[in-house]
């Protein structure tokens, strides 16, 4: 049976893998991901239309290697007053109607001690190690929104309702090409830097 | 030189491969083959393009889909990706260790030294490492069990709790078997439930003896049950016998610390003479080591305190006279072994060195029929040569240590137990029926006993025979306190319970009723006799510190007069035997064989012997030699009816007739790890009111068999004759400077061009490299357990490093050189070379490993194919090849948890070697780069300087004349391994030198 197998197998994969490569590989698939997330949280109500700085939610982007998805009190700084049914108020009818209840849904979890589990979107290969840190560093100067330095790999996050990935981090081309512009910054193109 | 008497002896290995089962059912050409030879009809054949053509329009499936699960409210010092250090201390029946813990994201990853400490200063022990893989060790009590002959039932602690109190309270004799107390809160905790029961008793057993016997001689010679404090870096000559003070002797990082301060030779380097009758560590140090018969010690002592007494302030004591008159020179040579003149010699050495020097003696392979022997002459010595308070001083003493048991009481227990009048016996943290002498029958005695309760993290050898077991936490679970030279530690818990466990101090205060649990019996009841001033600011800064300065030292104290007394009855023991004697020490790696449940401890290479997962019977050369023994014989040794069969090893350095063996081996219980490794030595240890033997006991030897493979890391790695070590001697360094360091100039141009760093980045302005000091390195082996633990290296058991598969990426070699029965002992430690014309760069066919701008060899895990092509062209031989999924395959829940996740766990099929820490590095890059400054050299430390205990090691910046390490590289002493091949490590050593006085 196993021999079988590896007698149809060989041949199938020989020249299947051939006439793929040859084909050219297919598309980046992770760009343009935007699966749909346990609440519907828009980047471009809070970022965009309340223009509130990316850093007041992602609050380890400058010292740690996570931007960090905010715990669940960091949204209760405001949706303990704001939000709910009633006192929701956009100032459009349709967002209003569109994201109506979503507030609850989070107090839900919140009054179970629980958090929603959301679904990753920009996830590197585990054999890269990418730290936010010393990006922000390098490219966020005084005063600036910080939304203006995220925007160089996330895409122009604040006008996303569903926050899909807009540029192809995955790859390796991205960083470097990137990494070999910004020497000047001290980015550096070893190996070591993202592999070890 | 010559590396190991295999070296020498060269035996084929390659004709015993056990294991002929292939790992491929068919070979590829097997496989292509049959492919061709395929009868290939159209039909098959469509049906075969058909499927090619589906393949052809496959798209990549997209990746798992991965969740992120937020905190609910984000405590402020929980960063992700951001390590948190807690630090706490680490307690053994040897003593207390400060740690810092390096926690991410709840868990313990790593444990560090405490640089901090006032006394430790950041020194660090194999064992203060390889705990955290008994934290997340699969084999660990998981619960509470209740049992009987061996069969238990899971009960949860709490109810097993509650099951020993009903037990207690229905108990009239009840008796507590517990082992050496550092914690001021657990010895009150138990002294609480003592008092809170009567009719019981406590008795502290010390399964070593080291604390035991040395406290035993200090209560007899000067009164006070204590360890004192020990000054090495005051000491100018010190003599040790049988005393592997460096290796395994009460707090052997601090001495080890203190002793390599003195290790400098442009300083007042200090000399260091070890007698004994095994090959130690500290005898592997030594400036002059004199191999003594195994159980002549005490001899050796008396004969120097024989020769010093009349030069003493003791000269007059008549009875201090009677104790050592017999020992002449002539008589001490002849039951030792040593030379008249070498002894005379010795005396007056340290005669010289009056008040100066140190004179120590104790550990394991140094007990006798009576406890404390050699302690007490050692005692006499330093009375004698005025040590006492000038290097050993008891102001602030290391522990104070009333409570420890005899022998005596110790077989009156036993006697209690076997007349069955004992209801109940609790067993705290102790396994005495691995631990004690066979012949001391505790064995038997327990099972007249009506209820056993064991309180342990293990399933161990006397754990199994008990009727209630409570489960135990690990240290890092559990609140504790610690008082230990004279600093006052609250020890905090760095991660919840992971199993249904109990601390040992909460489990004491249930089963006396009291409703505090032990953080609060801590702060309430103990603390306050340690912590003066504002309680509760200093309470919180105590346990956020990690220590908290309760006595200082003032250097100095006053001389205890010796108690002449106390040599009544030394030296009875002392006999000239003919015949084998053996003699059991404690090794490094497995200690008194508490941790023996761990991989990493037992891969770790003996550091002078270098043989893993085992003990074995070293012996002479001339023994072997004499007795057609050769190596992978089984001995088997006899003492009366006793019996036990162990592999035998030739030792170099072993004296004549001298058999050594290390104890914490074979286990018969406890884990899949620990069971079955090695022997036990209790067997033929020796039991009696008087102390425990395990020196000088004689024995039949026979050879039972042959053919047997003890694994070593060495014999992998020959280096074939080259001057790999250099070393000079004290003199001559001082009249030149270059001593023994002669350069190896490169003819010719080389095959390499250099590495042209202009093409880089402006930025890169670190060289990084690495300087190893040979005078101070004591090959400890502390750095090569730090870096498994940082760097998430595999373990691979026996049969692979028989192989010559082992993973370490740092290997400490150890040459041997001058007579066999006598050499010199050299260590070098051997990370990656991080070669600027780096040989393994050139040969990769995939550019899996390149140079980077910053000179180091960058290994790229996921560009790796496997062809070993590197690791066959590297020079040094450091690079390691995962034959096996070592990790993934072999790692069981909750282990894990133990990986550094900033390292990648590399899987089968790829290379692997040091990478100078390079997540140390980019992090501490990344950090000085986001505060415009340059890398502060003392935040950048590899794992392996940062493990290192005698500060051999010095990493950083060689393109900065400023640091530490390009001025080590500047020396001297400095030289590169190899230089003469022009390969241009980026790691220098400091030549060896030698104080021969």
């Amino acid at each position: 049976m196993k021999s079988k197998l590896l007698k149809v197998g060989i041949p199938v994969f020989l020249i299947g893998g051939f006439t793929w490569v040859m084909m050219g590989f297919p598309p980046n698939p992770r760009v343009g991901y935007a699966p749909e997330q346990p609440i519907k949280y828009s980047h471009k109500l809070h970022a965009g239309q309340y223009n509130i700085d990316c850093q007041y939610c992602h609050t380890t982007v400058t010292m740690g290697k996570k931007a960090a998805v905010p715990s669940l009190n960091i949204c209760f700084n405001c949706h303990e007053v704001v939000g709910d049914k009633g006192t929701f108020n956009t100032g459009d009818k349709n967002t209003d109607k569109l994201y109506e209840g979503e507030v609850e849904k989070l107090r839900a979890y919140w009054d179970k001690n629980q958090v929603p589990n959301w679904i990753r979107i920009h996830n590197l290969p585990d054999h890269v190690r990418f730290s936010h840190q010393p990006h922000i560093h390098a490219f966020l100067k005084p005063g600036q929104p910080t939304k203006e330095v995220c925007k160089l790999c996330h895409g122009d996050i604040a006008s996303m309702e569903v926050v899909r990935q807009d540029k192809p981090v995955n790859t390796m081309g991205f960083c470097i090409s990137c990494h070999r512009d910004n020497k000047a910054l001290g980015a550096q193109v070893n190996c070591s830097t993202c592999h070890y | 030189m010559w590396q190991s008497v295999e070296a020498k002896e060269r035996q084929k290995y390659e004709n015993i491969q056990d294991d002929k089962k292939q790992e491929f059912s068919a070979s590829l050409q097997e496989m292509i083959d049959n492919s061709i030879g395929y009868q290939l009809d159209r039909k098959k054949f469509l049906g075969i393009m058909g499927a090619a053509v589906a393949m052809a329009g496959m798209k990549c499936s997209r990746d798992p889909v991965e969740k992120i699960v937020p905190y609910l409210v984000r405590p402020p010092e929980a960063q992700p990706g951001i390590p948190a250090y807690y630090a706490t201390a680490q307690m053994s029946s040897r003593g207390v260790l400060p740690v810092l813990v390096k926690t991410r994201e709840g868990k313990p990853i790593k444990i560090d030294g405490h640089d901090d400490h006032p006394v430790h200063q950041g020194a660090m022990t194999v064992n203060g490492f390889a705990v955290i893989w008994d934290l997340y060790d699969p084999d660990r009590l998981k619960t509470s069990k209740v049992g009987k002959d061996g069969k238990f039932t899971d009960i949860s602690t709490a109810d097993a709790v509650k099951k020993v109190t009903e037990i207690i309270n229905s108990s009239q004799t009840v008796r507590v078997l517990s082992r050496p107390e550092y914690s001021p809160a657990g010895k009150s905790v138990i002294n609480g439930f003592l008092r809170s029961k009567p009719g019981s008793r406590q008795i502290t057993y010390d399964f070593r003896g080291t604390i035991q016997s040395l406290v035993d001689a200090q209560k007899k010679s000067y009164g006070r049950a204590i360890v004192p404090q020990y000054r090495y870096d005051k000491a100018d000559l010190i003599l040790s016998i049988e005393c592997d003070f460096l290796g395994t002797w009460i707090s052997p990082e601090v001495f080890t610390k203190q002793h390599s301060n003195r290790r400098n030779p442009d300083g007042k380097m200090n000399r260091l003479i070890v007698a004994e009758s095994m090959m130690s560590l500290t005898g592997a140090n030594s400036d002059d080591r004199l191999p003594i018969h195994a159980g002549s010690h005490v001899a050796l002592a008396l004969g120097l305190a024989n020769i010093l007494l009349p030069m003493s302030q003791y000269a007059g004591n008549g009875n201090i006279l009677n104790a050592v008159s017999t020992y002449t020179p002539e008589k001490t040579s002849e039951i030792t072994g040593l030379s008249i003149d070498k002894i005379k010699a010795i005396a007056n050495e340290l005669n010289q060195a009056r008040g100066s020097s140190l004179v120590l003696g104790g550990g394991a392979s140094s007990r006798s029929e009576v406890s404390g022997e050699l302690e007490v002459v050692v005692n006499l010595l330093n009375s004698i040569l005025g040590n006492e308070g000038s290097t050993v001083l008891t102001d602030v003493p290391m522990a104070e240590m009333d409570d420890i048991a005899d022998n005596e009481q110790l077989s009156s227990l036993i006697k209690e137990l076997n007349s069955g009048n004992v209801d109940l016996l609790i067993l705290d943290r102790v396994n005495p029926v691995y631990e004690l002498p066979e012949d001391s029958g505790f064995k038997e005695a327990l099972k007249k006993v009506k209820n056993v309760v064991s309180l342990s993290s293990y399933m161990d050898e006397s754990t199994v025979k008990s009727n209630v077991v409570v489960a135990l936490s690990h240290f890092m679970e559990s609140w504790n306190d610690t008082y230990y030279m004279g600093i006052y530690t609250v020890a905090q818990p760095v991660i919840r319970k992971i199993f249904d466990t109990i601390s040992f101090g909460d489990a004491w205060l249930q089963l006396q009723g009291n409703a505090d649990n032990y953080y609060q019996y801590i702060k309430n009841v103990s603390a306050p006799g340690y912590l003066a001033g504002n309680f509760g600011s200093i309470w919180e800064k105590t346990i956020a510190a990690g220590y908290y300065v309760h006595r200082k030292t003032s250097g100095y104290s006053a001389a205890r007069g010796f108690n002449a007394a106390s040599l009544f009855g030394v030296g009875k023991t002392v006999k000239d035997s003919s015949g084998f004697t053996l003699s059991f020490y404690e090794s490094i790696q497995i200690g008194d064989g508490q941790g023996a449940n761990n991989a990493f401890r037992q891969e770790l290479p003996d550091p002078v012997t270098k043989i893993v997962w085992e003990n074995y019977a070293a012996v002479s050369n001339d023994d072997a030699k004499a007795n057609g023994w050769r190596m992978g014989d089984i001995l088997s040794l006899k003492n009366g009816n006793k019996e036990m069969q162990i592999p035998l090893y030739v030792q170099p350095g072993i004296p004549k007739g001298s058999i050594a063996i290390a104890i914490g081996y074979g286990h018969e219980e406890m884990g899949a790890i620990a069971k079955g490794v090695g022997v036990n030595t209790n067997t033929l240890a020796k039991f009696s009111n008087t102390g425990t033997k395990y020196s000088g006991i004689a024995v039949s030897v026979q050879k039972v068999k042959g053919g047997y493979e003890l694994a070593t890391t060495q014999r992998h790695h020959e280096m074939e004759g080259r001057a790999l070590v250099r070393y000079a001697e004290l003199g001559k360094y001082k009249q030149d400077k270059k001593a023994g360091n002669h350069e190896h100039k490169l003819e010719g141009k080389g095959l390499y061009t250099p590495h042209n760093y202009a093409l880089e980045v402006k930025s890169d302005v670190y060289k990084w490299g690495m300087s190893i000091d040979l005078t101070k390195c004591t090959g400890c082996s502390a750095c090569v357990m730090s870096c498994y633990s940082e760097n998430n290296i595999a373990v691979t058991g026996k049969k692979e490093v028989w192989r010559g598969r082992e993973m370490a990426w740092l290997r400490i070699d150890r040459y041997y050189e001058g007579e066999i029965n006598n050499p010199s002992t050299h260590f070098a430690p051997l990370p990656c070379q991080q070669c600027e014309n780096a040989p393994c760069e050139n040969v990769c066919p995939v550019g899996a490993t390149l140079h980077s701008s910053e000179g180091l060899n960058d290994m790229v895990y996921n560009r790796c194919v496997g062809t070993r092509y590197c690791q066959d062209n590297c020079p040094y031989k450091v690079r390691r090849f995962n034959w096996f999924e070592n990790t993934y395959d072999k790692i069981q829940d909750p282990m894990q948890m133990s990986l550094n996740p900033d390292v990648t766990v590399r899987g089968r099929g790829v290379m692997e070697k040091c990478t100078f820490c390079v997540q140390r590095i980019n992090e501490q890059r990344q950090m000085a780069r986001n505060e415009g400054r340059a890398v502060h050299e003392e935040d950048l430390k590899t794992a392996c300087q940062q493990g290192c205990p005698a500060n051999a090691i010095t990493f950083g910046d060689l393109g900065n004349k400023e640091t530490i390490v390009a001025q080590k590289a500047a020396d001297s002493r400095s030289y590169r391994m190899l230089e003469d091949i022009n390969v241009k490590p980026r790691v220098n050593y400091l030549t060896r030198i030698i104080n021969k006085g």
